[in-house]
């Protein structure tokens, strides 16, 4: 296990990359450091790992308390986003490269060596020098590196991030699968909310050196705990409108739907993710609980078509999108209405979240 | 021309001892300029002080003066001695003492723009393996820093070869001082006497560069 108590770091300068921060990470688990750039999750990585000394706050791994040991003797393995490999030696020599350093007798550490570069398809490459490898070949080497010298905990940062899109899903499922087999402890970190989503057992989500939710990525998604979070996650940002609750009922741009028993009146944030509404291009029947609108934009996602509405309500003409089948999508400057499935929309105040509606 | 043939044993034997004063010193000032990057990118202030204060004094005397401070301040005033009975290996020694720690400096400094190619992700990587700062500069950075400043050294070596001839103002027998003896011996036999010299100098310091710089090419670290 890993737990940071009360970790903060601040660069000189005043820059509190990480503000006391309290985390628990859990043995076996893929946890994901997730956030825009600049929030402070390479320092957090790199914290952990012992390559910055934290200003205040502990760290543990396991029973250990690692706060002031150097990165060698915290029993971790980075994988740095560049790789990192060293250019003047071959990639036996990369791999083995930490064995040799904690004394491994040479034949043990080839053999080693040798073993996990079977594993990780890269027996061919044994003889080569880094500057001969793809940056796909280059990863699973670093990935390799860090595998041999079988460290209690992996901390990788944005390790499929140099990759092109299509290497980077095939690495992704690969990474995934490796970590299961090995069940090491790892902690990564992207600001791809794709990935976080597709591979860890559970995601942190950080801004500004702290923590704004943790949480299985179904949490994350479906509960994102504040607005920040529900604006981060998901492939298309979640409609997040102003509202008010009123006489029993829920009013948010120039729609009326039904109030969730519990929510006091007063105003409200609405969160639809485009994913959860469905749209019309007639009135729904016998229903007034559509939100309505003009078609602005539409947009192609391949599968699907991602439709903005202008939707001009009294207060002021807010634009909501929604995903569309393939085939269903409206023509441009048409009236159309979004229906939002019923528990699927998420109601805010004071940027936390309430209930579902 | 005839003066030259005559000469040639003389010639040959000067020029040997410029290819010694060379090599001597050369070795030295690798291992001393190695020691000194170390000291000057070195965590500790004391050491990084002290490197920066020798490299700037020996780089901006002029070789001449450190020669003959060698000469006359080493082996006259104190009396350093590295033979008793033969002054030629006395001076020997003190004007490779001289070149030494005046090519060690530009070797520092050159290694230290080695080292400068050498991003700092690798010195992150050797820290987190478990090496320590002097490992990590032994085992990853200054293998990277040579390769990439094989083409710089070659100039070094060119002009250590050169600057060689300095060693003639503390009376080394080598090339320079033995060209002023032959011109005293043959007044009138100065310029193929001269040519001869210079020729021999071409000998030496061409291949140097053409070495260098195919080694620079097949050594070259590509990331
Ligand atoms: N060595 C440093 N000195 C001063 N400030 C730093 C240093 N390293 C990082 N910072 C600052 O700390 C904050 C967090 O940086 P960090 O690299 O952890 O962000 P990140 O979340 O990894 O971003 P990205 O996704 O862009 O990599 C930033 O404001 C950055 O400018
Ligand atoms: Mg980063």
């Amino acid at each position: 296990m890993i737990s940071l108590s009360g970790l903060t770091k601040e660069f000189p300068g005043g820059v509190r990359a990480i503000d006391s921060l309290d985390l628990e990470i859990a043995d076996g688990e893929f946890f994901a450091l997730l956030g825009p750039s600049g929030c402070g999750k390479t320092t957090l990585l790199r914290t952990i790992a012992g390559l910055e000394t934290p200003t205040s706050g502990n760290i543990r791994i396991g029973a250990v308390d690692v706060t002031r040991l150097p990165p060698g003797r915290r029993d971790v393995a980075m994988v740095f986003q560049d790789y990192a490999l060293f250019p003047h030696m071959d990639v036996t020599a990369n791999i083995a490269y930490p064995l040799r350093i904690k004394k491994v007798p040479r034949a043990a550490r080839e053999a080693k060596a040798a073993e996990t570069a079977s594993r990780l398809s890269l027996s061919e490459l044994l003889g080569r020098r880094p500057g001969q490898l793809s940056g796909g070949q280059q990863q699973r080497v670093a990935l390799a590196r860090a595998i041999a010298s079988h460290p209690t905990v992996f901390l990788f940062d944005e390790p499929l991030s140099n990759l092109d899109a299509r290497l980077r899903l095939e690495a992704r499922t690969f990474l995934k699968r490796l970590q299961r087999e090995l069940a090491v402890t790892t902690v990564f970190v992207t600001h791809d909310q794709g990935e976080a989503l597709a591979l860890a057992d559970r995601i942190a989500v950080m801004s500004a050196g702290r923590i704004m939710q943790v949480g299985t990525p179904s949490e994350v998604f479906q509960r994102p705990a504040n607005t920040f979070v529900a604006a981060f996650i998901g492939s298309t940002p979640m409609n997040l409108l102003p509202g008010r609750a009123e006489n029993g009922a829920l009013h948010v741009a120039g729609a009326v739907l039904p109030l969730p028993p519990g929510v006091r009146e007063g105003p409200i944030v609405y969160g639809l993710r485009p994913e959860y509404a469905d749209l019309t291009q007639s009135p729904p029947l016998g229903r007034n609980d559509a939100f309505t609108g003009k078609v602005a934009v539409v947009e192609n996602l391949g599968t699907a078509h991602l439709v903005t509405l202008e939707s001009p309500s009294a207060e002021a003409n807010h634009l909501l999108q929604v995903v569309v089948p393939e085939g269903e999508e409206p023509g441009l400057g048409t009236p159309a209405w979004v229906t939002p499935r019923p528990g699927r929309a998420l109601l805010y105040r004071d940027d936390e979240l309430l209930t579902s509606a | 021309m005839e003066a030259v043939v005559e000469e040639l044993p003389v010639i040959l034997q000067a020029f040997w001892l410029t290819v010694k004063l060379t090599v001597v010193s050369g070795v030295i000032s690798l291992v001393w300029g190695t020691v000194l990057a170390a000291m000057r990118v070195s965590p500790l202030p004391v050491l990084r002080g002290a490197g920066t204060v020798y490299v700037n004094i020996l780089r901006n005397t002029p070789l001449t003066l450190i020669i003959v401070f060698c000469g006359l301040g080493l082996g006259t005033v104190m009396n350093v001695q590295f033979s008793a009975d033969d002054l030629s290996i006395n001076s020997f020694w003190l004007s490779t003492i001289g070149l030494s720690a005046y090519t060690a400096a530009f070797v520092c400094e050159v290694l230290r723009a080695g080292i400068n190619t050498v991003p700092l992700g690798q010195a992150e990587a050797a820290r987190s393996i478990g090496l320590t700062f002097p490992q990590t500069l032994r085992l990853i950075i200054l293998p990277q820093a040579f390769r990439a400043v094989i083409a710089p050294f070659g100039s070094l070596l060119i002009a250590l070869i050169k600057n060689t001839t300095v060693a003639a103002a503390i009376g080394v027998a080598e090339a320079a001082l033995r060209m002023k003896n032959l011109f005293d011996a043959h007044g009138d036999a100065v310029i193929p006497i001269f040519l001869g010299f210079a020729a021999g100098f071409v000998v030496l310091t061409l291949p140097v560069g053409l070495l260098f710089g195919r080694l620079a090419r097949r050594m070259a670290v590509t990331r």
